[in-house]
């Protein structure tokens, strides 16, 4: 919100600079944003005087006109329509400046011109008229412009935040300096309106909840051709607001100085009177922006006799109800509606107004009465009009709020006591009825502040007037809290280490992403939409870290990195029945050499045995890193053939292998992309690893060459030989995996180093025979393995 | 054959193993005098031919000769070796700055560096890490946080719902109420996690990071939670900022307050980023409401509670200078490994 300081000089007497304001307002709370000075008129420009004007010899649409500066008379030559002897313009003379251009002496068909008389626009100003900016009589001829319209100026731009609706007017902001320092402020006028007219609409008010207050006044016969002036136009123009006409101008004006929206209806558009009521389903209504929008039905409606809607209430006005340029008759509307019932409905209609704010953040309930009266005064004093009585239709007046503040309770929040002298002292500057208690203080909070309900909120008050700063620092004996994490817990910090030591750079991603990318690339389970989302390519959350480490792949390869090593540790979502379901995973992705470019020629390509030694090596960071088996899987978006799904305790945890050839190219790769990804929930234990006594007979060594058909994994051939092998199996290692001569087609050897060893006994020959034996009966029944 | 023949010819062998340039020629050497058929090795067979007494003497002389001689040929033939291995590194000079060759080391998220030092600060101050869903409702994420309907976070246009009426957290305070319901105090615990608003433009994300911390005890105060706050600041930053603290507006905090620290970059001098002020705002905090403490079953009368929230990218981008908040999403390579 705008102020302008002039405006709020007028309110509150204080002897502070408006950057001192700023900064008291900013420790306050009411953060300030900037203060910048409201451009002005040059020096230069005057009040001048038209004495005369007439008819240029030589020109039809030029006058010469005399004009006076005060001291002397200078000729000047014009060209606006109204320009005429006896009003006050602005007067650019030598040396002013408007703009870029530096007025001169200069002539114009023959005829000599000392500076230039301006329009509003030339100066920067709001012009209601077209033609010269003609000003009031008042104004002392010769003084500069920018003296006469009361010097200089600044805009302060204030960042409220939304408990302190009471602030969003000129009146709230000097009460403000009120409470924080005890400054003078100017009280309310009470001038009251002289009835002219007895011309009244119907008012019926079938929602006293939400509309708690409802008045409205006819004011009849305005005058079609009045102008704003211009000390109402320029305080608009310096707060942010157009202004528009004279009626308008005034509600906003109004709206300004006290905080209480107005609006003004034209009366031909209310007939008979104004029904506030909900919309029904479906109502439609061409909103003042030009929108036509389909009202839903908890919106409130400002609607006349015949149903027709012309409003919606507190947020914005329909096209055809307004005040126009042709409006005789105005009903002026000062309502209170509550913060629920405007709540979200500005946007929901895609507007905002400065009402729709206001009563969002919550409007003073005892102040409409002023500001209606007040708008009238000026609107009459604008543009003429005969005002008829207020109609209201109101509920229950609304009881202000008593709250209790107990001196130990405030000591205790704050940690710190501040005198009770001056805490009684800092509430008298909140609320005129401060009760001393036995144990602290009753106060009424006043009207303006609904923000003030719980004894905390008073702790906030007490202690905001009287200064966050000055409160004392201290620390808290805090007992160390028990770890949240246990030993046994898949130690995520070493798995991010393990692969940064690794070469791989870690990625964050959006957790929403595209939903052909979730198709494509996702894990295939039933994914979580959202409702609202941002756009379209960001609606679906992820099953799979695979499409935002493909996404961040293509991004640099498309910025020329052939070497791209990613991961990314974060949740993935799905739905199950009507259920979301996250889990955290880990997954990477790599493409292009092994390693980095090297001065000794080629680097080979990474294959998925580079990537499998870096799973491994996250598996070797739980507490079972021998439970975990490889098989064949197949998953979408990975080549046939080249998938393993990861499992442990007989439950699939992840995967590993290559892109899909086809997506590759598809997504610009130019070599093979490798990818794999863990589930972190199921790596957590409740064992840890235990000591293994060290056997310290001798171990045997025995080589047995395979041959099995082609198809046949060696991951399963090493399961099979470690459940036949059991507790006295040390390692098996393949040497050797060959195809070709002296293997038959179809076929290849495996050649397995096996260590056996047992803590109990040394291992005699027969001992290891039979193992061997026992073995090979094994894997020829299930491999239909034989020895070479 | 004399005592004196044996000596003349071991004093000739040994000038000769001096003068041998080569390793082979100083196994030739070896080979003619020591070898089977060599000729200091020859000379035992005179013992044959000695007189009795003699033999035993003799014998011993020429083994002594022998092993004087193996001794001088080992001496020999270790500083030829020695020159060998010299001439060979010599000959194989390589230019040891060429670059390193192997893996060059990965890169840690800026995201992480920072929770990761944030985390280190608050457990050292005796605070545990909680965790909690991103996918919430809106009894965690706003109703038990005092966040009435009206208020403006409400709205659609803040919060990401998604089509099962769920949402995405706005904020990591959900899990102060996860925390306290599950928990009795005292309380002391962080939370860090994405937390997601329908928002975005040049300083705003849809998704960012948040550590929201909190402690509640029978006697925790304001004075209390600047204290924290000036202890984290001071060392995160590693450097001697103050802070000052506004009052401000959260729905679940009373009082609350917006943290400002004094400009890092111009040490509180006044400078383009903090815009003249000398100061940068950088979390938000307050006592926890009463209205909390009444949602999560929390007796606010024996009590009292604080609560803080800071943002990670925030906090990023003023310790090590990044000037994008998009950035922190994209994954360029470019940036990442800036931050190894």
């Amino acid at each position: 919100m705008i102020i302008t300081e002039q405006w709020l000089r007028q309110w509150v007497d204080t002897e502070l600079s408006v950057n001192e304001i700023a900064d008291i307002l900013t420790l306050a709370g009411l953060e300030v944003d900037s203060v910048e000075a409201i451009k002005l008129p040059n020096v230069k420009v005057i009040v001048g005087e038209i004495i005369s004007a007439a008819p240029h010899p030589d020109a039809d649409r030029l006058q010469v006109c005399q004009v006076n500066d005060g001291k002397e008379v200078f000729q000047v030559v014009c060209g606006a329509k109204n320009v005429r002897a006896g009003i006050k313009v602005p007067y650019a003379i030598i040396g002013a400046e408007l703009s870029d251009v530096k007025i001169k002496k200069a002539k114009l068909r023959g005829v000599e011109s000392f500076g230039m008389l301006c329009s509003g626009e030339e100066l920067g100003l709001h012009s209601s008229i077209n033609g010269l900016l003609e000003l009031p009589d008042d104004m002392t001829t010769g003084q500069p412009l920018v003296d006469a319209m009361g010097g200089i100026d600044h805009a302060i731009n204030i960042d409220l935040t939304p408990n302190r609706g009471d602030c969003l007017s000129v009146l709230g902001l000097a009460r403000e300096l009120r409470v924080l320092q005890g400054s003078e402020i100017k009280s309310l006028p009470t001038a009251a309106v002289k009835l002219a007219s007895v011309a009244e609409v119907s008012l019926e008010n079938r929602e006293k909840q939400s509309c708690t207050a409802y008045r409205a006044r006819v004011i009849e016969g305005i005058d079609r051709g009045a102008v704003t002036p211009l000390w109402m136009a320029e305080r608009l123009r310096r707060s942010g607001i157009k202004p528009i006409n004279p009626v308008v101008d005034v509600t906003n004006y109004v709206m300004l100085e006290t905080g209480q929206p107005l609006h003004g209806f034209d009366r031909r558009q209310v007939g008979d009177g104004i029904v506030v009521r909900n919309a029904s389903r479906g109502e439609e209504l061409l909103l003042l922006n030009g929108d036509e929008v389909k009202l839903s039905a908890d919106t409130l409606l400002i609607v006349n006799t015949d149903g027709q809607p012309l409003a919606i209430a507190g947020v914005i006005g329909g096209e055809t109800s307004g005040v126009y340029d042709d409006t005789d008759d105005v009903v002026l509307e000062a309502a209170h509606f509550s913060r629920t019932a405007v709540a979200g409905k500005a946007r929901e209609y895609g507007v905002s107004t400065d009402s729709s704010h206001r009563y969002e953040r919550g409007v003073d309930p005892l102040i409409g009465q002023f500001a209606i009266e007040y708008a009238t005064l000026l609107m009459q004093e604008i543009c003429g009009g005969k005002a008829g009585p207020i109609v209201e239709d109101s509920g229950p007046t609304l009881k202000p709020a008593k709250v209790s503040l107990r001196y130990d309770y405030l000591s205790e929040l704050l940690g710190f006591s501040i005198p009770g002298s001056e805490v009684h002292e800092l509430l008298c500057r909140i609320s005129t009825d401060v009760i001393s208690t036995e144990s602290g203080w009753t106060i009424t909070a006043p009207s303006y502040r609904h923000d003030m309900a719980y004894e905390a909120d008073l702790v906030e008050e007490v202690a905001r007037v009287f200064g966050y700063d000055r409160i004392p620092i201290k620390l808290p004996n805090l007992v160390p809290s028990s770890p949240i994490a246990r030993e046994g817990d898949i130690d995520i910090p070493a798995m991010r280490r393990t692969m940064i030591a690794r070469d791989y750079n870690e990625t964050i991603s959006y957790s929403f992403i595209d939903p052909e990318w979730d198709a494509d690339y996702g894990s295939g389970e039933t994914p979580v939409i959202l409702a609202n989302p941002l756009s379209e390519n960001l609606s679906v959350m992820r099953t799979s870290l695979l499409p935002g480490l493909l996404n961040s792949a293509v991004l640099n390869v498309n910025r020329q990195v052939d070497r791209i090593r990613l991961f990314e540790i974060g949740g993935t979502y799905r739905l199950s029945g009507k259920e979301t379901i996250e889990t955290q995973r880990l997954g990477a992705l790599c493409c292009g050499p092994v390693l980095p470019f090297s001065w000794e020629g080629d680097v080979r390509l990474t294959d998925l045995f580079d990537v499998k030694s870096e799973l491994e090596a996250i598996l070797c960071l739980t507490q079972f890193p021998n439970s975990f088996t490889f098989s064949k899987l197949g998953y979408k978006p990975l080549a046939d053939n080249q998938v393993l799904g990861i499992y442990t305790n007989g439950e699939k945890v992840g995967w590993l292998g290559r892109l899909q050839p086809v997506i590759e190219r598809k997504l610009g790769f130019e070599s093979p992309v490798y990818a794999f990804e863990l589930r972190l929930d199921r790596l957590n234990s409740q064992q840890l690893a235990r000591y293994h006594p060290i056997s310290k007979l001798p171990a045997v060594k025995r080589d047995l060459a395979l041959v099995v058909n082609s198809d046949v994994a060696a991951g399963d051939v090493e399961e099979t030989i470690k459940s036949v092998c059991g507790d006295e199996l040390v390692s098996i290692e393949l040497f050797d995996v060959y195809q070709g001569d002296n293997v038959p087609d179809g076929s290849k050897s495996l050649a397995y180093r096996i260590t056996l060893q047992s803590v109990s006994k040394t291992l005699a020959e027969e001992d290891i025979d039979l193992v061997v034996s026992e073995l090979l009966r094994q894997l020829e029944k299930v491999h239909s393995a034989t020895l070479r | 054959m004399s005592n004196i023949d044996l000596a003349s010819m071991l004093k000739q062998a040994t000038a000769a193993v001096g003068q041998a340039s080569s390793l082979a020629e100083l196994e030739q050497l070896r080979v003619n005098y020591l070898g089977k058929r060599g000729s200091l090795t020859g000379q035992l067979k005179k013992i044959g031919g000695l007189p009795n007494d003699q033999r035993s003497a003799f014998g011993a002389e020429v083994n002594r000769a022998k092993g004087a001689l193996a001794e001088t040929l080992q001496t020999r033939r270790d500083i030829l070796e020695n020159e060998s291995l010299l001439a060979e590194i010599e000959a194989s000079a390589v230019d040891i700055s060429l670059p390193a060759r192997g893996l060059a080391g990965g890169s840690e998220h800026l995201v992480s560096r920072s929770l990761r030092r944030i985390e280190s600060i608050f457990v050292q101050m005796g605070f545990g890490v909680a965790l909690g869903p991103e996918i919430e409702d809106d009894f965690h994420n706003f109703e038990a946080l005092n966040i009435p309907p009206e208020h403006p976070a409400r709205a659609m246009h803040d919060t990401f719902y998604t089509t099962e009426g769920k949402l995405l957290r706005t904020h990591t305070s959900p899990v102060q109420v996860r925390h306290m319901l599950e928990n009795e105090p005292p309380i002391a615990i962080i939370a860090p996690g994405r937390v997601y608003r329908c928002d975005s433009d040049i300083t705003h994300t849809p998704m960012f990071h948040q550590v929201e911390g909190l402690l509640v005890n029978e006697d925790a105060s304001f004075a209390d939670l600047k204290g924290i706050l000036l202890s984290f600041v001071r060392q995160y930053f590693e450097a001697d900022l103050d802070i000052r603290l506004r009052p401000s507006y959260f729905p679940f905090t009373e009082p609350s307050a917006e943290v400002d620290i004094s400009c890092v970059f111009c040490v509180g001098k006044g400078c383009r980023i903090c815009k003249q002020t000398g100061w940068i705002e950088v979390l938000g905090c307050g006592m926890v409401h009463p209205e909390v403490f009444r949602h999560v079953d929390i007796d606010s009368d024996k009590y009292r509670g604080f609560a803080f929230g800071i943002g990670i990218e925030r906090l990023s981008m003023l310790r090590y200078g990044v000037d994008d908040l998009r950035l922190f999403f994209e994954n360029d390579l470019a940036f990442l490994r800036q931050f190894q």
